[in-house]
């Protein structure tokens, strides 16, 4: 936690009256969990070790079955509710609520894995304290760490890197079923593995091999999104002159602190924040930069036409950038950015770069996610709908603000390319045996 | 009485003209002894200019406008009307068949026979009671182009509460079968209202916040819009977020169809959006809100009429380049500044 230069989770964020008697429940319910899974740890690191020998001995015979668990585990936490769509939008996921019997079913079937930390992150997810994709990604990791602390070897296999690698995929299919993986959750997959690879060649032990890769996650998120996100303000606050008029839509981690250190230099701006009701996030913005003593204005999308005229830049985050030069980002940015295009207003995207990824898009709705947030239609007369992320395309965009640089839209491939080199990051340090 | 609540301009029109029937017939009226045709519009327009609730308060002027253009028809020509088109013939026909009525009758009611309760009887309360038959009736005129437009199995996009649209859309669903999706603005219920209404009536209805719109009209094949006010360029005003809807929908190439009674016809002249707008209270948008970050919400969205398609109205349908033809009908040039 004391990475981010965010205030801790605990004192800002307040849930939406939507959100508190569910958030009520869900404490309780949390509560209930950790201290079962407490409880229960302690059982089980005593258990854990006959079970691992039975695993283990499993584990080899069974080593196709253990690639079916992870289906099984999908359709345990799916299939208890009965709300697939049939219509044109069947084939996007939705994610339930998710009681403490269906995250304790899934367990049983997988208790190493399904760590408490795991548990904290996606009753977070659930509860909407956790959103936003930098937030998300940086929260994994940290309970990825806590993971990596209390994961034990199974006793046949030697290699810490061998059994890990297995782990590390099951933990991303355990993590599908609470929120699909955002993209730059993928980038930390991939680079893990390649520190996993080169743990492969070296003879660390066990104890000396989990210091050393915690190491390098912490390495992954500082160099990749703490100075990134320096990097990305130094060059924003070249680009953008004081006493403009800017836009912002809904709570970027970027654009916050964008703004905060744009008023700390003494210079000023006038700020809309459009936001959107559903997730909370723009009230969510205004609240943390009135902290800041920051004043701005607050506008709904729908109203957004009257203001229009009267703004100079329109600022966004992303939650990743593909590779035809698409944006996906929250819902309504597309609207967003289709009425810029309309105004001539510059569009400017704030992007980390390990958030770049190989997928091409071209609409919104061939992959997509859907939020469950409506409860309110149980005569059934209508179906609610509600999507979480937008596919903005690149002819809307006029410029990405990442920590390489200024790049148009279309250069997205080119900056992938590069970083195929390098695995993802800068090279990473092989660990000594020394150490 | 509960669809009229639904719809408060038609309710405001309504409920102005039947105030002046008040007037008239509670002999409260002031108007010299002996009126001629002039001193009652003047009464009119004076009328129209106390009940008026605020500047952006179009719905009350142009009935009354209408009123006076009906009574300048019923008094001035006689007996003969230009025949312009098949659907108005039939109206005008309808006009002179009961003010010949009126005529053979003997009236009752009002106690002196003189000259100016003459033209009150003959002409006045008649043209109430056609502006009042037009208002009631503007739905079902409407709903007579319903399968027209549509083809099976389509989608169509509607915008918060509009009970013309309800109507139109259940007499269309009597000959076709389409899906309907239903676009919620952020603030008020309308649009869920809308929904279980439609729904009520097995049609098939999504409901989807305003935010999902980008994503929503790439499956749209036609857009449904009901309206505040139709300007004389043939722009239009309404409910806040129905431009943007709009600028989508010519993105998507998906055509705009607005729907109205021609109640709703105003000419006045307007170029952006700060024309005819207000901002409303911060309070409606966040109940938090305080001088250090205020919200901003707007009462009206302006829509130039590059982005319409169709207009289709109780008297015919029309395109925004020919919309002020219908004006130059409905309304008399004298009128225009009440």
């Amino acid at each position: 936690m004391s990475e981010k230069p965010n205030p801790k989770k605990g004192e800002a964020w307040k849930p939406k009256e939507k959100f508190d008697k569910k958030a009520n429940k869900e404490k309780l319910k949390q509560e209930q969990d950790q201290a079962e899974t407490k409880q229960e740890s302690n059982k089980t690191t005593q258990q854990q070790q006959q079970q691992q020998q039975q695993q283990s001995k499993q584990s080899i015979e069974q080593q196709p079955s253990q690639q079916l668990q992870p289906i099984n585990d999908k359709q345990i936490v799916q299939t208890d509710t009965s709300n697939k769509r049939k219509d044109f939008l069947s084939h996007l996921p939705i994610f339930q609520d998710y009681t403490s019997v269906s995250i304790k079913s899934v367990k049983q079937i997988d208790p190493q894995t399904l760590h408490h930390s795991f548990i904290e992150l996606c009753i977070q997810y659930q509860n909407g304290q956790c959103i936003g994709s930098t937030h998300r990604c940086v929260e994994f990791l940290n309970a990825l760490k806590q993971f990596i602390k209390d994961y034990k070897l199974p006793k046949q296999s030697n290699y810490f890197a061998m059994a890990f690698l297995t782990e590390l995929k099951n933990i991303f299919n355990l993590m599908e079923n609470f929120r699909t993986v955002n993209e730059g959750m993928s980038t930390s997959y991939l680079f893990i593995s390649e520190c996993l690879m080169i743990l492969r060649k070296t003879k660390l032990d066990e104890n000396e091999s989990k210091i050393w890769l915690c190491n390098q996650i912490d390495q992954f998120i500082q160099s990749k999104i703490i100075s990134a996100s320096e990097l990305i303000i130094k060059n924003a606050t070249q680009l953008i002159q004081e006493g403009t008029t800017i836009l912002v839509y809904a709570r970027s981690y970027l654009i916050e602190n964008f703004i905060i250190n744009y008023f700390k230099q003494g210079k000023q701006l006038t700020i809309f924040v459009v936001d959107n009701p559903q997730f909370g996030e723009g009230s969510q913005l205004v609240n943390r930069l009135l902290q800041q003593g920051i004043s701005c204005y607050q506008i709904l999308l729908s109203h957004v036409s009257y203001i229009l005229s009267k703004v100079d830049k329109i600022l966004v985050g992303a939650s990743s950038m593909l590779c035809n030069g698409a944006l996906v980002s929250r819902v309504g940015t597309a609207l967003l950015a289709c009425l810029a295009s309309t105004h001539k207003i510059p569009f400017l995207v704030f992007c980390e770069s390990y958030k770049f990824s190989e997928k091409s898009q071209i609409d919104s709705l061939s992959w997509n996610e859907i939020a469950q947030l409506e409860y309110g239609n149980e005569n059934q007369q209508y179906t609610s709908l509600s999507l979480r992320y937008d596919i903005t395309q690149s002819n809307y965009i006029n410029m990405i603000v990442t920590e390489v640089g200024l790049i148009p839209a279309t250069s997205v491939k080119a900056v992938i390319g590069e970083f195929k080199k390098y695995n993802y990051v800068d090279a990473i340090e092989v660990p000594r045996v020394d150490q | 009485m509960s669809t009229l609540k639904a719809q408060p301009r038609l309710y405001s029109s309504r409920e102005s003209i039947l105030t002046l029937k008040a007037h008239l017939s509670g002999k409260q009226a002031k108007i010299p002894k002996n009126p001629t045709m002039e001193d009652y519009i003047t009464y009119i327009k004076k009328l129209s200019n106390r009940l008026k609730q605020g500047p952006l308060d179009f719905w009350i002027p142009n009935v009354f406008r209408r009123l006076i253009q009906v009574i300048r028809l019923m008094s001035s020509e006689d007996g003969f009307f230009p025949i312009k088109d098949k659907e108005k013939n039939f109206k005008e026909l309808g006009l002179t068949i009961l003010r010949k009525s009126i005529r053979s009758k003997t009236t009752v009611e009002t106690g002196s026979e003189t000259g100016s309760n003459a033209i009150q009887q003959d002409v006045i309360l008649p043209s109430i009671e056609q502006v009042l038959e037009e208002l009631e009736a503007h739905s079902d005129d409407i709903n007579t182009f319903a399968s027209t437009h549509f083809f099976t199995n389509e989608v169509l996009l509607v915008y918060e509460y509009s009970t013309t649209v309800l109507n139109f859309l259940l007499s269309a669903k009597k000959t076709r079968n389409f899906e309907i999706i239903v676009l919620e603005s952020e603030t008020e219920n309308l649009g869920k209202q809308f929904a279980t209404d439609l729904g009520k009536h097995n049609l098939n209805v999504t409901l989807t916040p305003f935010t999902n719109a980008y994503a929503i009209m790439q499956r749209v094949n036609k857009t449904l819009l009901g309206v505040d006010a139709i300007l004389k360029n043939g722009g239009l005003l309404m409910h806040p977020g129905t431009y943007a809807i709009c600028v989508l929908a010519k993105q998507f190439a998906v055509p705009v169809i607005v729907l109205s009674g021609a109640h709703k016809l105003t000419p006045k002249y307007a170029f952006d959006q700060t024309t005819f707008n207000q901002l409303v209270s911060p309070l409606k948008i966040n109940p938090n809100s305080t001088i250090d970050h205020m919200s901003i919400g707007i009462t009206f969205d302006y829509v130039p009429p590059e982005y319409i398609s169709l207009y289709i109205t109780n008297q015919g349908q029309y395109t925004p380049q020919s919309i002020y033809q219908l004006f130059s009908d409905f309304y008399n040039v004298k009128d225009e500044d009440i």
